[in-house]
């Protein structure tokens, strides 16, 4: 059972950084044949491989014709980021006043993970860890299943975005200057360095992906 | 299979109309056993009916316990109802620009339709469709998946609201004048509108949901 963990998960990363780093191209058919003689292993691996990387929007599987590398869709990432930007003053405004010792210590416990992590496909469900510390309190739990839906769909882009080096920065710093504000009891200073924030990395991401708009509701 | 979808038809209009006109009660357990009794059919159309209405938000199906009537409750609204309005510009900015002669012919029909229905159980429909017509030249595939799913939760509250506000007819007359800003090209005068009558909705939704409420 472990050693079938393992051998998934070792599939699932070799592949992720093979389309991260465009060694497979979008559109390319990827075949489980090719995988698990690669592997050396039977295809249930491979296919459960496959799956993962199908959830984190890695791979599409196209009905009786396979598995292929997915285009990220920039119309995807304008529209999330749209929602995003109008939620997060909303979710904030009723989470913050709600905070406690715990969130606190659950938010420091994320950071540091944060910190050591280098494995770079892991960097972007710690930063949906922490998007759950400081939203959920809000308790919305509609908009909260939004939010989960967005991140669950959104994985690829930030582990491509948070593995890049010239990233670091965006890593934790400005998250504990956030946690920080919302001790102090400054909220509506802490909404709108969190805002500013993340209409940074909207702009960071628009920019490397070179993703254009001409809606109103992104900066 | 002709009769076959036409009783689960019945069953779903039945059980709709139980649940909207609150004969059926929030939280009150649905057995597939007594309501195949009393249309004199097999189980498996109930299931089908029980089906229809867990997709139009009207119950819960639980694994192993059953069907039961959902509780919609006053939170869940206002939450659905911050993010429509919050997305309501976003979507119309884009969309707007979009609307062609064929735009306004089908918003048209759409509210013709809502004119003449005095079938309340109707109405949510036809105002969905006339969302559809209005948002989708937006082209906003994921937005207007939200749009979609709030509508299908609220489906029944918007018939709830019908019901109770207006006995007779749905009054569309801002449905008219927003179109009318649009086809003067006042986009910015029509989102405006727009949002003013929605908040004025949902704040009736809203207040009755609070008198519902038990």
């Amino acid at each position: 059972m472990n050693k079938g963990r393992t051998t998934v998960n070792k599939i699932a990363k070799f592949l992720r950084q093979e389309i991260t780093y465009s060694r497979l191209k979008p559109g390319q058919h990827v075949k489980e044949a090719g995988i698990s003689k690669k592997f050396n292993v039977s295809r249930v691996p491979v296919r459960e491989a496959f799956r993962i990387l199908q959830s984190e929007g890695y791979l599409e599987v196209r009905h009786n014709k396979g598995c292929f590398v997915k285009k990220v869709s920039d119309e995807y990432f304008i529209q999330t980021s749209i929602v995003y930007r109008l939620l997060v003053p909303e979710l904030l405004e009723r989470a913050i006043p709600r905070y406690n010792k715990k969130t606190y210590e659950k938010a420091e416990r994320v950071l540091t993970k944060l910190e050591k992590c280098r494995d770079f496909y892991k960097s972007g469900y710690l930063q949906w860890d922490f998007a759950k510390v400081i939203y959920y309190p809000s308790n919305m739990k509609y908009l909260l299943g939004v939010f989960d839906d967005m991140y669950r769909h959104s994985i690829r882009l930030l582990n491509e975005f948070f593995e890049n080096k010239e990233h670091e920065e965006f890593k934790a710093t400005s998250h504990r200057h956030f946690l920080e504000l919302c001790r102090n009891n400054r909220k509506k200073e802490a909404i709108n360095y969190w805002m500013d924030f993340i209409d940074k990395i909207i702009a960071q991401i628009m920019l490397v992906k070179k993703i254009k708009t001409d809606t109103n509701y992104l900066k | 299979m002709n009769k076959g979808s036409t009783t689960v038809n019945k069953i779903a209009k039945y059980l709709r109309e139980e649940i909207t006109y609150s004969k059926l009660k929030s939280g009150q357990h649905l057995k597939e056993s007594e309501l195949s009794k009393e249309f004199n059919v097999s189980r498996v159309p109930v299931r089908e009916a029980f089906r229809i209405l867990q997709s139009e938000g009207y119950i819960d199906v639980i694994p192993n316990r059953g069907s039961f009537v959902k509780i919609i409750t006053r939170e869940h609204i206002l939450e659905m109802a911050l993010l429509y309005r919050l997305l309501v510009p976003a979507v119309l900015e884009k969309a707007i620009p979009n609307y062609n002669d064929k735009t306004y012919l089908k918003a048209e029909k759409i509210l013709q339709k809502v004119e003449k229905c005095s079938d309340m159980n109707q109405i949510g429909y036809l105002l969905w469709d006339f969302a559809k017509v209005i948002y989708r030249p937006s082209k906003m595939k994921y937005l207007l998946g939200l749009y979609d799913d709030i509508y299908l939760h609220n489906l029944r509250s918007l018939n709830e609201v019908f019901e109770i506000k207006q006995k007779k007819h749905y009054d569309i007359s801002p449905h008219r004048e927003f179109l009318k800003l649009c086809m003067e090209n006042k986009i910015n005068e029509a989102i405006k509108y727009w949002e003013a009558y929605l908040a004025k909705v949902q704040q009736i939704m809203l207040k009755d949901k609070k008198k519902v409420k038990p």
